[in-house]
């Protein structure tokens, strides 16, 4: 059965799903896209004169309080400072690396091992991995052919900038998506029901 | 303020009637104190969804008759009713899209009531308020319907209707001022050790405080929607 996740560098909940992903079971034809754009927070800032002004600063107060609360035990569960998870990851270089390795059809394991690299280099070891050239680093590290990866980088780049609101108008909104026989899940809390999907819906279903 | 009565439990839970991720979420949290023989305290959290979901109407035919939702917020709005959904399917729930945001304070101050009257009552109306609410049966903000499912729950209707119209609104919208300023913004919203949870897929941390927490020498497990109802 065929899976296809959609993983965004930009977000700790990606790096977190990676684990869930290598537990998938090992027949199950998994397919990888670059997340270059997400949703985000769908509220809006309150407009002058609106009744709703008060209402709507206390639950963003109280959104803001639970995130960082969530925030610090996404940190713990990935073994970093809360000081090392703020640092931002530009999205776009490993992304261009990450469709490198799917256009060369390199293996599922392959793929899981490069995105963590991304993520270890950038979070636990604070090294730049905005380059070209370091990008192609971490293909190697993972174990990827990366012959031609230097001529491939800018129209890798310019293609997934271009294409990036398409996904989200298809209803990709962040990161990670899975998309299966049809049905489109965000988040790594669906693992269960997604492995019960592929397992052949054996058994009551957890939800 | 005047609290309602407390089960002497350690696990909160916060809901709202009009909201389908709190629907969904009811039996796996109510499978909760059979396996760990407690009782949940159940609290109302009616949430304003117009303030960040933006508002809509629809006809009986489905159509959009009336909007000021963003497309943003459309894209959101379509993929929760369809991720509630299709977990509802699974279980056999019927889960019918709302035609307008309902203002759910009175079914509300109706959980308050059922909850002065004991565990079995304010589940079975919480029960009756969801099952028929998701199907379009029960008009919340009709004084006699939210009344009449109070009484097939088997609560005492005398003087409910001053409750509702006096001091069960004074608990609901003081109660509502609280938990916001508590840090308590949507449903469902678990509550436990001094830990605020928003969402059932927070529910294998809540079975790991509800088993001793740190206590228990294991860490703290991962967001999943996993539970296997019996």
């Amino acid at each position: 059965m065929k899976l296809t996740v959609y993983l965004g560098f930009d977000s700790l909940a990606t790096w977190l799903s990676l684990e869930g992903l290598r537990q998938l079971p090992p027949d199950c034809d998994l397919h990888f896209e670059p997340l270059l754009s997400s949703l985000g927070n769908v509220a809006g800032k309150p407009k002058q004169g609106d009744p709703l002004a008060s209402y709507k600063a206390k639950r963003a107060k109280a959104r803001r309080a639970f995130w960082k609360a969530e925030y610090h035990r996404i940190c713990d569960r990935l073994g970093i400072i809360p000081e090392a998870g703020e640092r931002q990851l530009a999205p776009l270089p490993p992304a261009v690396g990450l469709k490198w390795l799917t256009n060369q059809a390199e293996p599922a394991s392959r793929i899981l091992d490069y995105a963590e690299g991304v993520f270890t280099t950038h979070y636990r070891h604070s090294e730049d991995i905005t380059t070209p050239e370091a990008v192609e680093q971490l293909l190697n590290k993972a174990g990827a052919t990366t012959k031609g990866f230097n001529q491939a980088y800018d129209p890798l780049a310019t293609e997934l900038q271009t294409t990036k609101d398409d996904l989200l108008q298809s209803g990709i909104l962040s990161s990670p998506a899975f998309a299966i026989e049809g049905e489109i899940f965000h988040g790594r809390q669906h693992f269960p029901l997604i492995n019960w999907m592929l397992k052949g819906r054996k058994g009551p279903p957890p939800v | 303020m005047e609290e309602p009565p407390s089960y002497h439990t350690q696990l909160r839970v916060y809901i709202d009637y009009k909201s389908p991720y709190a629907y969904i979420a009811k039996d796996p949290t109510y499978q909760l104190e059979s396996e760990f023989g407690i009782e949940i305290d159940w609290y109302p959290l009616t949430l304003n969804i117009g303030s960040f979901l933006g508002t809509a109407k629809k006809n009986d035919a489905g159509k959009v008759v009336e909007s000021n939702r963003s497309p943003q917020q459309w894209l959101w709005v379509k993929y929760a009713y369809k991720d509630a959904r299709r977990y509802a399917e699974l279980r056999g729930l019927t889960l019918k899209g709302t035609q307008k945001i309902w203002d759910t304070s009175l079914a509300h101050i109706g959980l308050l009531w059922a909850k002065q009257q004991g565990h079995d009552r304010l589940k079975r109306y919480t029960d009756i308020v969801y099952e028929r609410f998701w199907k379009r049966e029960l008009d919340l903000e009709d004084p006699t319907v939210v009344a009449a499912a109070l009484k097939q729950a088997g609560a005492d209707l005398t003087g409910f209707e001053a409750y509702h119209q006096g001091a069960g609104r004074r608990l609901h919208d003081q109660l509502q001022d609280e938990l916001l300023n508590k840090g308590y913004y949507g449903v469902p919203t678990y509550v436990i050790d001094g830990a605020a949870y928003f969402g059932r897929e927070h529910l294998p941390r809540v079975r790991w405080h509800l088993r001793g927490g740190t206590a228990t020498g294991e860490p703290l497990p991962d967001i999943a929607y996993d539970t296997i109802l019996s």
